[in-house]
């Protein structure tokens, strides 16, 4: 009896210090891009598109609303830049566009509390075998500890003006997204909302006028 | 008289043989390495692993017992482009596999020579399994429980003759029935080695 206690025992402690997860220092550090659309729609019925001037921000700071500056202008232009290569013209009004586009900038901190125990850390942690040790060695943390992760989304949008009117509401179409960890560089930020967009379009082989 | 001669060597051999490795029973330690099959989830080679048991002879030869093991496999997908139904996703990351089976075994060890104890092995039981996803700072992870066949060949590797202790040496077969069809993961298998001791006491 006294083998089968000890190896159950030891069961429960393996699915938590036996773990070797993957070296996360190797990870990219550029966004994830989703894109996602309507796959009844035929992108190419639409001509026209107008596009925000400025970009909508979510955050927990209630003064926060939109982002206009440089920074924001640029990313603007690499969305009109994309749609037009992708034969879109630009609207001079919105009341005359098809499409609508729009970019949402969402800015999330995550607070993660640690239990006492094994810890595998978050990708991004140094793996124990980082540290020379390998071969089931894992973090042993003795008390409780919180700490923090700035993230970010940029979303672009893409919806339906064209049958507004017809359909009662306003349809999204479309959504590329592009998520991460942002730290506090601006130039890092920005840099990963124009790779974003781009990478976005050029996953989104159907989203085209002719 | 030569012939004679000889049956009655192997007998007394093979006599010896049965009353050293009967005994009461039996404990095991290898590090395991391996690599997954059956998909293309994680193919990589991993030496991330362990297992150890114990056993009790019932008869001549023959023991039954109890046998817990883990392996850690992953592998880094570079940057590419997942084209779903409805999207895609364009991202880097790292595809993680961690199998921990839990089995009741017999064994069956053959007649070898004073140095060589060869044996087979079958373990039927239960084996917990994650299959992760891990890109930028974020993770998709999969856990659950499934049935596990578990064959394996080996031999012991005797030092001296009490065999009370030898190098361990084995090939095993894992098929677990845990499934992550999203993944098209519809089975977990493996084929693994071991390097260890096993102790007859």
């Amino acid at each position: 009896m006294k083998p089968i206690l000890l190896l159950s025992a030891a069961a429960l402690l393996m699915t938590s210090a036996c773990k070797n997860l993957p070296p996360f220092e190797n990870l990219s550090s550029n966004f994830v891009v989703v894109t996602k659309y309507d796959t009844s729609v035929d992108f190419t019925t639409y001509k026209t598109f107008s596009i925000r001037d400025t970009i909508t921000v979510i955050t927990g700071d209630p003064r926060d609303s939109v982002w206009y500056d440089a920074n924001a202008q640029s990313i603007i232009a690499e969305v009109v830049k994309n749609m037009k290569a992708a034969g879109y013209t630009e609207a001079p009004t919105h009341q005359t566009a098809d499409l609508a586009v729009q970019l949402i900038g969402i800015r999330n901190t995550t607070i993660y509390a640690v239990p006492p125990g094994y810890w595998w850390g978050y990708p991004g942690w140094a793996p124990p075998c980082y540290w020379g040790y390998c071969g089931g060695y894992g973090y042993w943390y003795p008390y409780w500890f919180t700490y923090s992760v700035n993230t970010g989304s940029i979303v672009c949008e893409i919806a339906d003006l064209k049958n507004a009117n017809k359909l009662g509401k306003i349809n999204i179409l479309w959504d590329g997204i592009g998520s991460g960890q942002i730290g506090s560089s601006t130039s890092f930020i920005v840099n990963q909302c124009l790779l974003t967009v781009d990478q976005a379009f050029q996953q989104s082989p159907y989203l085209k006028a002719n | 008289m030569k012939k004679i001669l000889l049956i009655q060597l192997l007998s007394i051999s093979s006599l010896a043989i049965f009353g050293q490795t009967r005994g009461e029973g039996e404990f095991h330690g290898n590090w395991v390495f391996g690599f997954p099959i059956g998909n293309d989830f994680v193919t990589n080679f991993s030496a991330l692993g362990a297992n150890f048991g114990y056993s009790r002879f019932i008869k001549d030869g023959v023991s039954v017992g109890v046998d817990l093991g883990w392996n850690n496999y992953y592998q880094y997908a570079p940057t590419k482009t997942y084209v779903s139904a409805d999207g895609a996703t364009t991202t880097d990351l790292y595809k993680y596999l961690y199998t921990l089976p839990i089995t009741a075994f017999v064994s069956q060890f053959f007649h070898g020579n004073d140095v060589f104890t060869p044996y087979v092995k079958l373990g039927l039981g239960a084996q917990y399994s994650e299959q992760n996803l891990y890109y930028n700072i974020y993770e998709t992870t999969n856990d659950n429980w499934g049935f596990v066949f578990m064959p394996e060949v080996g031999t012991l590797i005797h030092f001296n003759k009490q065999k009370h202790f030898g190098l361990n040496l084995s090939a095993r077969y894992t098929y677990g029935t845990n499934s992550a069809q999203y993944l098209g993961i519809n089975n977990v298998q493996t084929v693994n080695f071991s390097v260890g001791f096993m102790y007859i006491k």
